[in-house]
């Protein structure tokens, strides 16, 4: 049976947005302009034309847009297009994920942006995108992937805004908050940024440290950009939920844009156990899963768990994802001999030698600069020696498992990784021996997930001879 | 294993539109000539190219053209200088997708566009109810396995 369901007519105004600096604006102030003093200009006559001939073809595209859904034969057809017409049929068990997103506008007409994504998709791209009123996105849902009785799990203010802290970062702050206060500024005719430049300058000189005022100011900058990063990560995070059907995961969370993702659990390509810094103070680890996508396709990382114990998230795993588990307890580990262990310290130490060198040279080069040396020295050293941390986990935690499922655990950056993919989603796996593993017998193992995310993790210093042969056998390769 | 030829409108279809771009290009040329003088060998030449690729070129090319739904892939095969055969098996395949433009739809064909992951493959202009039959079969046939 064919269920049609027609887009919400605030996607006429989705197909004008590209016109709506260059015609729309300047018609609605000509015609402003007209009513209040009764002069118009030559081309205002011409824009008009033109912008009632734009909105009858959105409206016809409206018009001719549909979306069917087949329950008995399990497809879905787009069929789009007033002058081109296009017209595509989907299997339901083809889609990678179907999301929806609704921002502040979208909620007063009780619409919502749906998206279908297939790994057919152009990259950072939905396959389809389009408005659909609140009652047909529901029904479309449901439809899809069907009604269920769904285990809904909602997550504390205080796990959300771990969350938000641990994928907070200044640098995204500044990239967000710059050109905020930049138009802000140009919007009210105020010289905001001046005003904060000021502000921050006053308040780095009146407080009295042993660094010099540039400290505080560089400081100050930081922590104000990790403040706007961490509010806009929380109001994306906030009302984070949950829900777990037999077949199919859906994920909801937003305040002022809502995005809701549903995808089935056979699409996901990978299973992430990460544990950040912050995390790790805490004693928690989230859960990702990477859904679809292969090659230049479509594919998404979505948190599934923001917060949890190291047992809890274990427990909720097996639960949620059993096919992912990893349970052979054949594992490949690190060298456990003194000389290797020693080498996981090998870059930390390089680099703690190298910033403290290069403090002494500034400081004794540059006198005027040496409490600042200092204080880059000071921050420097902290990271090393997190970065030190996470090295001396890769060396006592870090194993790699070939079992009905791959698992490696290793550390990626500054965080903490467990990554579970099924053997035939295992995309590469890279053996690279550099002059000191030929010396010692060891190598590295480098497994990429075959995904447009091409999630990645690597073990070092595990004994080449062990690996290569658990490799081949796993992967029956003849070598 | 069906083995499937274009329709006689598709190479109507093609001839017409090779015979429009051409005259719209000579037109534009020929508009520009006391502008650029050169123009005038150029209107020539795409003219000739036009009448040559609308007349012998596309008949040629459209009676090599061959669909072929196997029980594992969809083949189309092409080529006169160049022999193309481009081989989609149906489980690389994501969806499939028809394609009609307003000459297209005078004449009741359709382009139909197969896609994967990595690739698409696209049928030159079909009968549209063979081109629904092909979307149908693609889409529908995975939940009947």
């Amino acid at each position: 049976m064919n269920k049609v369901f027609r887009a919400h007519p605030l996607m006429i105004f989705n197909f004008l947005k590209p016109f709506l600096f260059v015609l729309l604006i300047p018609v609605v102030r000509g015609l402003i302009q007209y009513a209040a003093s009764g002069e118009y200009d030559s081309i205002l006559k011409f824009e008009i034309v033109l912008s009632v001939a734009l909105f009858v073809i959105g409206f016809l595209r409206w018009w001719c847009f549909k979306l069917i859904l087949n329950e008995e034969k399990h497809t879905i057809t787009v069929i789009s297009g007033l002058f081109f017409r296009r017209t595509a049929k989907i299997n339901v068990d083809r889609l990678s994920s179907v999301q929806t997103k609704q921002n502040p506008l979208e909620f007063i007409f009780r619409a919502v942006t749906f998206r279908i994504n297939t790994e057919a998709g152009n990259i950072g791209k939905a396959d389809y995108e389009f408005k659909l009123s609140m009652k047909s996105a529901k029904a479309v849902s449901t439809l899809l992937y069907g009604k269920g009785d769904n285990k809904k799990i909602r997550f504390s203010l205080f796990k959300i805004a771990v969350l938000a802290a641990t994928t907070s970062s200044a640098f995204t702050g500044i990239l967000v908050g710059v050109p905020l206060i930049y138009r802000a500024g140009n919007l009210l005719e105020i010289a905001i940024s001046d005003m904060l430049i000021n502000e921050i300058n006053n308040v780095s000189n009146k407080i009295e440290t042993y660094f010099p005022p540039v400290v505080n100011a560089i400081s100050l900058v930081f922590l104000g950009s990790y403040l706007i990063s961490f509010l806009y990560s929380l109001f994306k995070y906030l009302n984070f939920r949950l829900r777990l059907g037999q077949d199919k995961m859906e994920i909801r969370s937003g305040f002022f844009v809502r995005t809701r993702t549903a995808f089935k659990k056979a699409a996901i390509n990978n299973v992430r156990i990460e544990q950040s810094f912050l995390m790790l103070l805490l004693r928690r680890f989230a859960m990702r899963v990477s859904v679809g996508g292969y090659g230049e396709s479509k594919s998404r990382s979505e948190v599934v768990i923001p917060l949890e114990k190291g047992q809890e998230i274990r427990k909720h795993f097996a639960e949620y994802l059993p096919f992912f588990k990893c349970d052979t307890g054949v594992f490949i580990k690190p060298r456990p001999t003194a000389v290797n262990r020693s080498r996981f310290l090998f870059f930390p130490t390089i680099y703690f030698i190298s910033a403290v060198v290069l403090t002494i040279i500034l400081g004794n080069r540059f006198d005027d600069f040496d409490r600042f040396a200092l204080f880059c020295l000071w921050v420097v050293g902290t990271l090393i020696i997190i970065h030190a941390w996470f090295c001396l986990f890769e060396c006592f935690k870090g194993k790699v498992d070939f079992g009905e499922n791959v698992f490696i655990r290793s550390r990626k950056g500054f965080k903490t990784c467990e990554l579970y993919c099924p053997k035939e989603n295992v995309g590469e796996v890279k053996l690279v021996r550099f002059p000191a593993d030929m010396w010692h017998h060891t190598c590295r193992l480098r497994i990429t997930v075959r995904s447009e995310r091409a999630d990645s993790l690597c073990v070092r210093h595990l004994d080449y001879e062990t690996v290569k042969k658990t490799v081949n056998e796993y992967f029956e390769i003849n070598a | 294993m069906k083995e499937n030829t274009l329709p006689k409108k598709t190479t109507w279809l093609w001839f017409v539109r090779v015979i429009l771009i051409t005259f719209i290009l000579v037109a534009i040329c020929l508009y520009f000539t006391p502008l650029f003088s050169f123009l005038k060998i150029a209107a020539i030449v795409i003219g000739i190219l036009g009448i040559i690729i609308a007349f012998l070129y596309l008949p040629f090319f459209f009676k090599t053209y061959k669909i072929i739904l196997s029980n594992d892939a969809v083949i189309v095969k092409y080529g006169i200088f160049i022999k193309a055969e481009h081989i989609m098996p149906y489980k690389r395949m994501i969806y499939a997708q028809s394609f009609e433009t307003p000459l297209a739809r005078l004449w009741g064909v359709a382009a139909v566009r197969l896609k994967a992951a990595r690739s698409y493959l696209l049928v030159a202009e079909i009968e549209k109810e063979s081109a629904r039959s092909i979307i149908d079969f693609l889409a529908e046939g995975e939940s009947h396995e």
